[in-house]
């Protein structure tokens, strides 16, 4: 068993933020032009210093994970917004296997300051590097052309989305220092479509199947490797839903990843809707991680970290983490 | 019935020059690879006879288009670092667009550039991307504007839209690219499932669509067997589109075999449109084939035609 630890969380901007006020900020920027849900005005300095410290224990927790697993790699199911392709180049699902390193930012207190700062502006505080292991993500190029996925290849970081200047993806790089702060473990980075317009974008249950492709491969393997899936949950950021959270919805999510539900799961993205067609989108990267955490550890099942809807932060706050290790104990499963 | 008809032309830029030119595109083709014995047999006058077949061969094709009435064309092409470049080379793509334009001129032979452009449609596009997708494709795409990132100037492979210039009679198209040539490449039983796909989303339009691989047959044009071509190959794979059994075809990949790249992966393509006219229950019907060393292919022409 070589995969041995999948996690995913959520990872929009205001999360990221130590302050009321930085959360503030962001608020005004996302949602301020949006009719607010009620519970906004309850999102006061308390709620919100709650939030961050139940942030900082999340993430926390993966963290301590990963450190404990010491994989040699780490497979980062993420969306590309625009960053590295605009609408002219599309890929569905694309793994970058060149052995340029990714530069990208996290956005870790850039509105927590006197004023809010433009991470893109300030490399020296926000800027990092990824290493790729180039060879395994050609690895799991080739296995999952194989297993029969159509999987689009990179080889080289060219840049064309209208949000190209913020460096590679947000949702490759922004969570990185949380879950890694010294940045030793080289990715695997694998694109998903996940908030484009576009009628073709995966099902809930071919994002479980790519997953249980990726861990059947992971099988075949040496290596020590984890899996992350970066976004969500439900979320509409500076969309006519922003603010607007689908708790619902995000523990329907979160129940079926704890029971090992992937039936279940597998409807998700089977209909369109204002809910789904939106950040939510980003929810394909934990099907993704669920799958792949179901064939390395067929017995294994989520541990819910936290849950919260941040409304003021746009969106549902989750994190989950599977250990497939025997040896590895688990903590009690959250309440939800 | 949405799908009606169903076509396979080899490709090779030979095809689409004057006889007085061949000699030169030949040379360019095959470069410096040494030559197969039964090369020799193409004669002039031997080339003049190929020449006649091949007019023959494309004029068919251009008169059944025509007949069909077709609303739009579904193009099956393969790239080759013309539309996309090492940041992204997808398996299975689609151009959702009203646009798409390539320079087919050979600057090697002098030729002056010669921009053409094709009217797509978008609407039948978004419709094929929406469904196949949903049957499970990870299909890419491209919406909007037309940008091509493998090479700016020249845009969207000549074998594209030197085959719609020449049989298309102005239909609208839609430009599909399977990838045949960047490994690890889509499997041939991907592609065989793939062109099922295609003529399953069609049941969810009315237009009257067809489809058209344009690349192969056996040949390794500008490569290490350049002007060999394996019409032992060609034969067996029209012989058994020509039976319906793409099945067969699609296992060709299976196996690692110099007979098998260079334009013979595009063979993923006929295998494509023999799926999606199999799903509709017809079979193939060869309409010349010969082998070329001049054209450095195997130079195959089919049809499936429905009584449509």
């Amino acid at each position: 068993m070589t995969l041995t630890v999948g996690m995913a969380s959520s990872h929009f901007p205001s999360l990221f933020q130590d302050t009321y006020v930085g959360w503030q900020r962001w608020w005004e920027r996302l949602s301020s032009k949006t009719p607010q849900p009620p519970e906004v005005a309850r999102e006061d300095e308390a709620c919100i210093a709650d939030f961050v410290a139940r942030r900082r224990t999340a993430f926390g927790r993966l963290r301590a994970s990963l450190d404990a697993h010491r994989p040699d790699a780490l497979i980062v199911i993420a969306g590309d917004q625009d960053e590295w392709f605009d609408a002219s180049h599309l890929p569905n699902v694309l793994i970058y296997a060149g052995t340029e390193e990714i530069v990208g930012f996290h956005n870790s207190g850039d509105s927590d300051g006197p004023e809010r700062l433009t991470f893109s502006e300030h490399p020296e505080r926000f800027g990092l590097r990824l290493h790729v292991d180039s060879a395994l993500a050609e690895t799991f190029h080739r296995g999952l052309v194989g297993e029969g996925f159509d999987i689009s290849l990179s080889r080289k970081i060219d840049p064309q989305g209208r949000r190209s200047a913020s460096g590679a993806p947000h949702a490759l790089t922004r969570t990185m220092p949380q879950l890694m702060p010294a940045l030793d473990v080289p990715v695997i980075p694998i694109l998903l479509k996940t908030v484009e317009d576009s009628p073709g974008v995966l099902g809930g249950d071919r994002c479980v199947a790519l997953g249980r492709a990726i861990g059947k491969i992971c099988q075949r393997l040496p290596q020590r490797l984890a899996i992350y899936g970066s976004g969500g949950m439900s979320h509409n950021p500076s969309g006519a839903r922003s603010g607007w959270v689908d708790e619902p919805l995000d523990r329907w999510v979160m129940k079926c990843l704890a029971s090992g539900d992937l039936e279940k799961l597998a409807s998700l993205f089977s209909f369109r809707s204002a809910t789904t067609d939106s950040g939510t989108g980003e929810l394909r990267t934990w099907l993704v991680v669920a799958g792949a955490m179901a064939e390395a550890d067929p017995q294994g099942h989520a541990e819910v970290l936290d849950y919260f809807a941040a409304r003021k932060g746009t969106a549902g706050a989750g994190w989950v983490l599977w250990e497939a290790e025997e040896s590895t104990q688990r903590a009690p499963r959250a309440a939800i | 019935m949405p799908l009606i008809l169903g076509l396979g032309m080899s490709y090779s830029p030979l095809f689409f020059r004057a006889r007085s030119e061949w000699e030169r595109v030949a040379l360019l083709l095959t470069g410096s690879v040494p030559q197969p014995t039964r090369a020799a047999e193409e004669t002039p006058e031997r080339l003049d006879a190929l020449g006649v077949r091949l007019g023959v061969a494309l004029d068919r094709l251009k008169e059944v288009v025509r007949k069909a009435q077709l609303d739009a064309l579904i193009v099956l092409v393969a790239d080759r670092r013309r539309y996309f470049n090492e940041a992204n080379i997808p398996q299975l793509h689609v151009f959702v667009g009203n646009e798409i334009w390539g320079d087919p001129s050979l600057p090697e032979l002098d030729e002056p550039s010669s921009r053409v452009t094709l009217t797509c449609d978008r609407e039948l596009a978004d419709v094929l991307v929406e469904e196949v997708v949903a049957s499970g494709f990870e299909l890419a795409e491209s919406r909007g504007e037309f940008r091509p990132l493998g090479d700016p100037e020249r845009g969207v492979s000549a074998a594209l839209v030197e085959a719609v210039t020449r049989v298309g009679g102005g239909v609208l198209i839609v430009p599909i690219h399977i990838n045949c040539h960047a490994q690890a490449a889509v499997s041939g039983q991907r592609v065989r499932e793939f062109g099922a796909a295609l003529a399953l989303a069609l049941r969810f339009t009315d237009k009257r669509v067809g489809i058209l691989a344009s690349g192969g047959l056996s040949g390794d044009p500008y490569g290490y067997l350049a002007g060999w071509v394996d019409d032992t190959l060609d034969n067996w794979v029209l012989r058994r589109l020509a039976t319906a059994r793409s099945v067969d075809v699609s296992r060709l990949w299976d196996v690692e075999s110099q007979s098998l790249v260079g334009s013979a992966a595009e063979i993923r393509l006929w295998v494509a449109v023999g799926a999606a006219m199999e799903t509709i229950g017809v079979r193939g019907k060869i309409l010349d084939y010969f082998p070329m060393h001049h054209a450095a292919v195997g130079s195959g022409f089919a049809e499936w035609e429905t009584s449509e």
